[in-house]
């Protein structure tokens, strides 16, 4: 309060009156060698000219030792400017035309900012619940959804419960201790799968597994559940079972268990999320690299006794022996052929992804697959709000910066202000002794 | 220096021409015995004057980029520079004598009416607070306009107005007692 009566007095005390501002502009006229009319501007321009007879002049020879010291100071310059510096030359090759580095170092500021919300909002984890595990840990959930109708299967899993506790010095490891269950970003998860065509014991094997509950009105589950099948048909899926169950009382409802491939698995969870509201997605992913591996180094000693025995049976000139050869032959391709569906199937539990799908009816949602505008114009919307988003969160960091780059700047300003002040005020006191 | 002014772009051309090189030293010239009259007048001392304004106009030469003619003109801009040095000049303790020494050193003159007048008037600027004799120097002896005194010291053109307006007020007191 004593602030603002502060300012408005000094505001007060700063307004010039008609016959002052008059004063002033005749002044100004007579130190630039106009003359004055009337008896009171005469008064004003006699006053000015004895100011002014007062100022400091130069003579001849200072103004000659002055003209030579700016010739010799100037040509050093204008010679350090044709030979500039290493930093010289930098400065000019990179910050030629920047005349106020302040502006350009906030619009980088503001720009990065930007970008930096930008990233973060649009990394953000959806709400989406993800859990990765690895193996032996929670291979009930986790396998629910895997095939496990090949006899080899069997064998894979046992032996891939052995290793998830044996994974010493692996990745796995360092997952299981973290925990049964931890939630990553999708970023984070999609570097874990696996590329089919790479074949480095490096490489990390990964199962996924999915739930996607969708909610819509009763009348329209048949129309979501064959959307469904349609976007699953789309990314070159297939439905391995289906339950639909038709009414408009409420009780509508369908179930799919899908396989999907891995890599086009996040496009078909995004359609598949654009049929109806989506109520629930959750995502499991397991490390089943030990079991791969294992079932690999099988297949590949399965492999090699079928050659050995080849290898054997053409050496063998007695009949009885290669009788026995054979017979031991036939076991060993019998097994190689057991170990290669073995494999497939662990290659097909990396390279799909098993998400079960539930559709609900629920009267309160809203029916989302509006049409080819209508999705158009949701998606616009979406992305109005995404920006909407980001100059939100933008502003919000930027604003408090902005003020406290204002409070500096102000503060700084009067801070040398008030020391140039205090310079002249500290100069010697004058007397008119003295004059 | 009308080259040097009239840029449409708010930074002064590098003189790399031989047109551009004598602007500058228009500029000089032209200001020269104003920024003189100012410093001999702040500093009080002729020769840390022209020590000052030796190093004002090489550091404007310098600084030449950094010149915004939307925020006043270049003599505004040089007086800027000059008053920073200076001020620096005296912080640096190099001379006590301030401000109230100038007219002291300045040439005497034969004896007569007008020499009894400068001592009036100097007498007179003494009893000036030291930032209200600035202003006065700045105006009567810099010749600069309130929009460029406004820029050299910080304040707004209005602060400067009524601020020179009472400062000369006084000043007609005391010459009139």
């Amino acid at each position: 309060m004593r602030e603002q009566t502060d300012n408005t007095f000094k505001r007060r005390r700063d307004r010039l009156d008609d016959a002052a501002r008059h004063e002033l502009a005749v002044i100004d006229r007579v130190l630039v060698g106009n003359h004055t009319e009337g008896a009171d501007d005469a008064e004003i321009a006699e006053f000015a000219l004895r100011l002014r007879a007062e100022r400091p002049t130069i003579g001849d020879d200072g103004r000659a030792r002055l003209d030579t010291r700016f010739a010799e100071r100037i040509s050093e310059e204008r010679t350090a400017v044709a030979n500039p510096g290493p930093i010289d030359r930098l400065r000019g090759r990179f910050l030629s035309g920047v005349s106020r580095p302040a502006p350009l170092a906030g619009a980088l500021a503001t720009l990065f900012v930007v970008v930096g919300v930008t990233v973060a909002l649009s990394s953000d984890p959806l709400n989406e619940t993800v859990t990765v595990s690895s193996e032996g840990r929670n291979a009930g959930t986790a396998l629910s959804g895997a095939p496990t109708n090949d006899s080899a299967d069997s064998d894979v899993a046992e032996s891939g419960r052995a290793g998830g506790d044996s994974q010493g010095s692996t990745n796995g490891q360092a997952m299981a201790k973290s925990a049964p269950a931890t939630t990553h970003r999708l970023d984070e998860l999609s570097s874990l799968v696996a590329e089919p065509n790479r074949s480095t014991s490096a490489i990390r094997r990964v199962e996924r597994s999915g739930d996607l509950t969708l909610a819509t009105p009763s009348v329209n589950v048949e129309n979501v559940a064959d959307g469904v099948i349609a976007t699953t048909d789309r990314f070159n899926g297939f439905v391995e079972t289906s339950t639909v169950s038709g009414g408009d009382a409420g009780d509508a409802s369908a179930n799919f268990i899908l396989r999907l491939p891995s890599d086009r698995y996040q496009e078909a969870l995004a359609a598949l999320s654009g049929l109806a509201h989506v109520r629930e997605r959750t995502q499991n992913t397991r490390d089943i690299t030990d079991s791969y591996e294992r079932a690999a180094d099988r297949l590949k000693s399965a492999r090699a006794e079928s050659n050995r025995l080849r290898a054997k049976l053409a050496a063998t000139t007695d009949e009885t022996q290669a009788k026995i050869v054979r017979l031991r032959l036939r076991r060993a391709e019998a097994s190689e052929s057991a170990r290669r569906r073995e494999m497939q199937a662990m290659r097909n539990r990396v390279s799909n992804v098993t998400l079960g799908v539930t559709i609900v009816a629920d009267e309160t949602a809203e029916i989302t697959d509006r049409g080819t505008i209508g999705r158009a114009l949701d998606k616009a919307v979406d992305i109005l709000t995404q920006i909407a988003a980001v100059a939100i969160v933008s502003l919000a960091i930027l604003a408090p910066l902005a003020l406290l780059a204002l409070a500096i700047r102000f503060g700084y300003r009067r801070l040398r202000r008030s020391r140039d002040e205090s310079v002249l005020d500290s100069t010697a006191a004058p007397t008119s002794a003295e004059a | 220096m009308d080259e040097l002014i009239q840029t449409d772009r708010a930074v002064a051309p590098p003189p790399s021409t031989a047109g551009e090189w004598g602007a500058f030293e228009r500029l000089y010239r032209e200001s020269r015995d104003d920024v003189y009259a100012y410093l001999a007048y702040l500093l009080g001392d002729r020769t840390l004057a022209e020590d000052v304004l030796a190093q004002t106009f090489e550091r404007a030469y310098r600084k030449r980029a950094g010149f915004d003619s939307r925020r006043g003109e270049l003599r505004g801009w040089i007086f800027g520079i000059a008053r920073n040095m200076a001020l620096d000049e005296l912080r640096r303790g190099k001379r006590e004598l301030a401000l109230d020494g100038a007219v002291l050193d300045a040439p005497v003159p034969a004896p007569g009416d007008h020499v009894i007048d400068r001592v009036v008037v100097a007498d007179a600027l003494l009893t000036l607070d030291p930032r209200d004799r600035e202003l006065v120097a700045l105006k009567f002896f810099a010749g600069l306009g309130n929009r460029d005194i406004a820029r050299v010291l910080g304040r707004s053109e209005t602060n400067v107005g009524s601020q020179l307006h009472r400062a000369i007020q006084k000043l007609r007191e005391v010459l009139d007692a």
